[in-house]
């Protein structure tokens, strides 16, 4: 009787080391870990001193640089313009767009969060490295609808578009770079994105009223 | 019996953690395989494949912009009168004003506009939309107390089923005409604004003698929308590099996503 229940357990456990193998976790499940820290970093009272606020952007920094594919999300937002732009330029690009959405989008976030909730709706695989997750989040200004496009690189699942009420991120920029790049040289949009960087950060340096 | 199910056990004992080791070291190794630069001629593949994806939607859905003076005057203009005009009148209004209060109102005048969204969902053949339109304005009307409350939605889960004359015209295939924005309205088209034409006369407050009242009534209306909206252009210029470009783009597409539904 006892050994029939210890055979059942080591089958049990045999399973379960299957599952943990999966080398390619879900996209959802990609998404989700990283969402929840944040909120728990946006809620966390330790940062509510002023001086803290530094740290607190850090952090949440930290937490979504693994999740969001900056590489992509630059590349896509240039479209046709990434032909114009040399290796070097382009790894320049790279490097400042994604300071320049990480400090702005998370500046926003410390400035406008009220206790949002994150509802996640579904997980629709569109081909097996290739996936939308769509979340609604819950404010008190009425809910918005964001569906993350993720893409399944180098065994793990990143985000590569984030569709808000149905404006997607990178159509949105690329709209924006075309108009610069039509006009001006590569340098010339890594020094708009610069300057952006530098007005926001005197912004959130200067003393609060 | 006993030997061979040691046997058994002595393997599922060496098992279990051979495989989480060789997981582990799968995850490591796709981890430093993301920064491992020999990797972007294999990337280079899929990015394509994404940036087709992305370019078939993207050319679909540009619009056309031959009165682009006008609209970026207005847009400055716009820009102007929110931050001198619209923005200060609101921040004064909820300083006098409860929530509750502006919540009240926000459902009256959306109740109010009932017939537009319900002419549009029938002419969009939207039956079950139809529907729910109908009682909600039903449902709000009465338990809600003339429109102030939002019964329909916080117990009968009735959601607003948001159409208009644009909207329609869109689901029939009509293409935006090109982007312009008026003075005071905001960014449009010129499918979006015969659409805006023909609600007015779906739109109760329009019929309001004499029009100056009809306009002063929109204008509180307004108001009150904005005083749930304020930070949200705030935001969307801090994010812009080009703002009128970006507002520009916004619009299309979130015109094109409620079309969609």
């Amino acid at each position: 009787m006892a050994l029939r229940k210890i055979i059942q357990f080591f089958i049990l456990l045999f399973f379960c080391a299957f599952t943990s193998m999966g080398y390619s976790r879900q996209p959802m499940e990609t998404l989700k870990q990283p969402i929840s820290s944040v909120l728990m970093i946006l809620k966390d009272p330790q940062y509510k001193a002023a001086g803290k606020k530094k740290m607190q952007r850090d952090k949440i920094f930290e937490t979504v640089r693994n999740l969001f594919d900056f590489s992509a999300i630059t590349k896509l937002s240039l479209g046709k313009y990434r032909k114009s732009f040399t290796p070097e330029q382009l790894k320049d690009l790279i490097d400042v767009f994604t300071e320049f959405l990480g400090k702005i989008y998370i500046n926003k976030m410390l400035s406008e969060f009220k206790d949002e909730e994150v509802v996640y709706i579904a997980e629709d695989m569109l081909t097996e490295k290739k996936a939308i997750v769509k979340t609604s989040i819950l404010r008190e200004k009425g809910n918005m609808t964001v569906n993350y496009r993720m893409h399944l690189h180098g065994g793990i699942w990143s985000v590569y578009d984030v569709r808000a009420e149905g404006v997607s991120l990178v159509r949105n920029y690329r709209t924006q770079f075309s108009q610069i790049l039509f006009k001006e040289k590569p340098e010339k949009l890594i020094e708009k994105l610069q300057k952006k960087i530098e007005e926001q950060e005197a912004e959130s340096n200067a003393p609060q009223p | 019996m006993l030997p061979s199910l040691k046997l058994l056990l002595l393997i599922l004992y060496l098992y279990v953690p051979l495989t989480s080791v060789f997981a582990a070291e799968s995850c490591l190794q796709s981890g430093s395989m993301i920064n491992d630069s020999t990797l972007n001629d294999d990337f280079a593949d899929e990015e394509f494949d994404l940036l087709d994806e992305e370019d078939d939607d993207f050319e679909n859905e540009r619009i056309a912009d031959p009165v682009k003076y006008w609209n970026i005057g207005m847009y400055h203009f716009n820009d102007k009168l929110y931050f001198w005009g619209l923005k200060p009148l609101t921040k004064g209004y909820i300083a006098v004003t409860s929530k509750k209060i502006r919540s009240g109102v926000k459902n009256f005048f959306s109740n109010i506009t009932m017939p537009i969204r319900l002419v549009n969902c029938l002419l969009q053949l939207k039956i079950k939309n139809t529907g729910t339109e109908t009682a909600r304005f039903v449902i709000n009307s009465t338990i809600g107390i003339l429109g102030f409350g939002d019964p329909a939605k916080k117990y009968y889960a009735l959601e607003p089923k948001d159409e208009d004359l644009g909207q329609t015209f869109g689901f029939y295939g009509i293409g935006n005409g090109f982007y312009i924005v008026w003075p005071f309205l905001g960014p449009s088209s010129l499918r979006d604004s015969a659409g805006l034409l023909g609600d007015r006369f779906l739109n109760p407050v329009s019929y309001v003698k004499p029009w100056e009242a009809s306009i002063g009534i929109t204008s509180y209306k307004t108001v009150n929308r904005t005083s749930f909206k304020i930070g949200d252009y705030e935001t969307f210029k801090e994010t812009a590099i080009s703002p009128y470009e970006a507002l520009k783009d916004a619009y299309i597409q979130n015109r094109r996503k409620k079309i969609n539904e």
